[in-house]
């Protein structure tokens, strides 16, 4: 059986994925962003309620945060900044969820930053309890410019933010308002390898 | 087949140009006019104003803000003494709200009046009724500063200063010095700097 070029360009790219993956699990590993995986029998499990207090919401400073973009073991990253009174961003987050749901299984890494003062604490954990989330997300510690700069230069601070980046730190969307579900969805379909039929 | 790395690269080269991106221009480079400056804007005591009105001798001060965003909020008291004392000393002052009321009822006209008053504005607050004004001046969120000089060339674009939530810990006060700067005929020490702010709720494109 001849193994087709298309086939033979997918089996490196998960070879390479796994050896970057077995590189990375040698060191000392970060809290984990992982995807939950869908149930296996294809269905998935209904979203529960999650109390503020579980939700894991960590505080980053500038550095910190770019650290997490860069991080090596993803084949994309996602990064939306939000805050609770920007409602564009609390319209918006449940199609970013859906699109962690999508392709985090895949090797997307979805970060999100909260740009809430410190003060407003609860109403983060409140919100993202209400989003059911149960996974690491980000609050700026630190001043709005050095946060803007480091994520990108051409961005003036408009909330939302929404940026995708490749395993090499290229830019490939940057976004200043509203995104959806359908044109993240386009985006990441065309870039990420095809799955198996 | 194409290596993976161009070939993302091309996928986001097709991509950017199909998306809808911002619906403003690039932001106004330092040194550029005020763009529209003959435009008429409604003013809350009922006058149409213009930017080229509202220019002073020693500079013009354009604000882009709106009623509802916390971020105005947090700075509105810090613009509404600036602006005042600025207008005194040949700085024009004009704040524009070019947000949508109807996706967002608080930035109304009737609430603009309101504002204008609590705030005791002693200058314009206009209505930018195409959201064609923060168009061409690459303005995105509000608050947003564009500061001219006494020829009318943009000598400061951002934020007010370097802390919405708390007036007393503000340590860098960009603005305050830029307006006197002009004020005494100086160059201003910083040019652009970049804050938090609200999306403007642009109306849509004729």
């Amino acid at each position: 059986m001849t193994v087709s070029r298309r086939h033979r360009h997918l089996v490196s790219a998960y070879v390479a994925a796994a050896l970057v993956f077995l590189a990375c699990a040698s060191r000392p590993q970060p809290l984990p962003d992982e995807p939950t995986p869908p149930s296996s029998d294809g269905a998935h499990a209904p979203a529960t309620n999650v109390a503020p207090a579980a939700v894991p919401l960590v505080d980053v400073t500038p550095e910190q945060f770019v650290a997490k973009m860069r991080e090596p073991g993803a084949f994309a990253v996602l990064v939306n900044v939000w805050a609770t009174w920007c409602d564009p961003c609390r319209e918006e987050f449940p199609d970013l969820l859906r699109i962690r749901e999508s392709y985090g299984p895949r090797g997307l890494r979805t970060l999100f930053l909260s740009a809430d003062f410190e003060d407003d604490r609860d109403d983060v954990l409140d919100f993202l309890a209400s989003q059911s989330v149960s996974f690491e997300t980000y609050l700026r510690a630190g001043d709005d410019h050095a946060f803007i700069d480091a994520i990108h230069p051409d961005w003036g601070g408009t909330l939302p933010a929404t940026l995708v980046l490749n395993s090499h730190r290229d830019v490939l969307l940057f976004r200043e308002g509203a995104i959806t579900f359908d044109e993240l969805d386009k985006l990441l379909s065309m870039l990420f390898p095809d799955e198996d039929e | 087949m194409i290596p993976s790395r161009i070939r993302t690269s091309l996928v986001a080269a097709l991509f950017a140009c199909s998306l809808p991106g911002i619906a403003s221009a690039a932001p106004l480079a330092l040194g550029s006019k005020a763009p529209m400056a003959d435009v008429k804007m409604k003013s809350v005591d009922g006058r149409e104003l213009t930017i080229a009105d509202a220019k002073g001798e020693k500079g013009t001060l354009v604000i882009f803000t709106c009623n509802h965003c916390p971020y105005v909020k947090a700075w509105d008291t810090r613009i509404a003494a600036l602006g005042n004392e600025f207008s005194k000393k040949g700085i024009g002052v004009v704040s524009i709200n070019s947000n949508d009321p109807s996706v967002q009822a608080e930035d109304g006209y009737a609430e603009m009046q309101e504002r204008a008053k609590k705030l005791g504005l002693k200058f314009p607050y206009v209505v930018d009724a195409t959201s064609d004004v923060a168009r061409a001046f690459g303005a995105t969120r509000t608050p947003e500063i564009f500061l001219f000089d006494a020829k009318g060339a943009l000598v400061y674009h951002g934020a007010v200063d370097d802390n919405s939530r708390d007036a007393e810990k503000v340590e860098k006060r960009w603005l305050r010095d830029a307006l006197e700067a002009l004020a005494a005929g100086k160059p201003v020490p910083v040019a652009q700097t970049k804050a938090f702010g609200c999306t403007i709720k642009f109306r849509d494109a004729k």
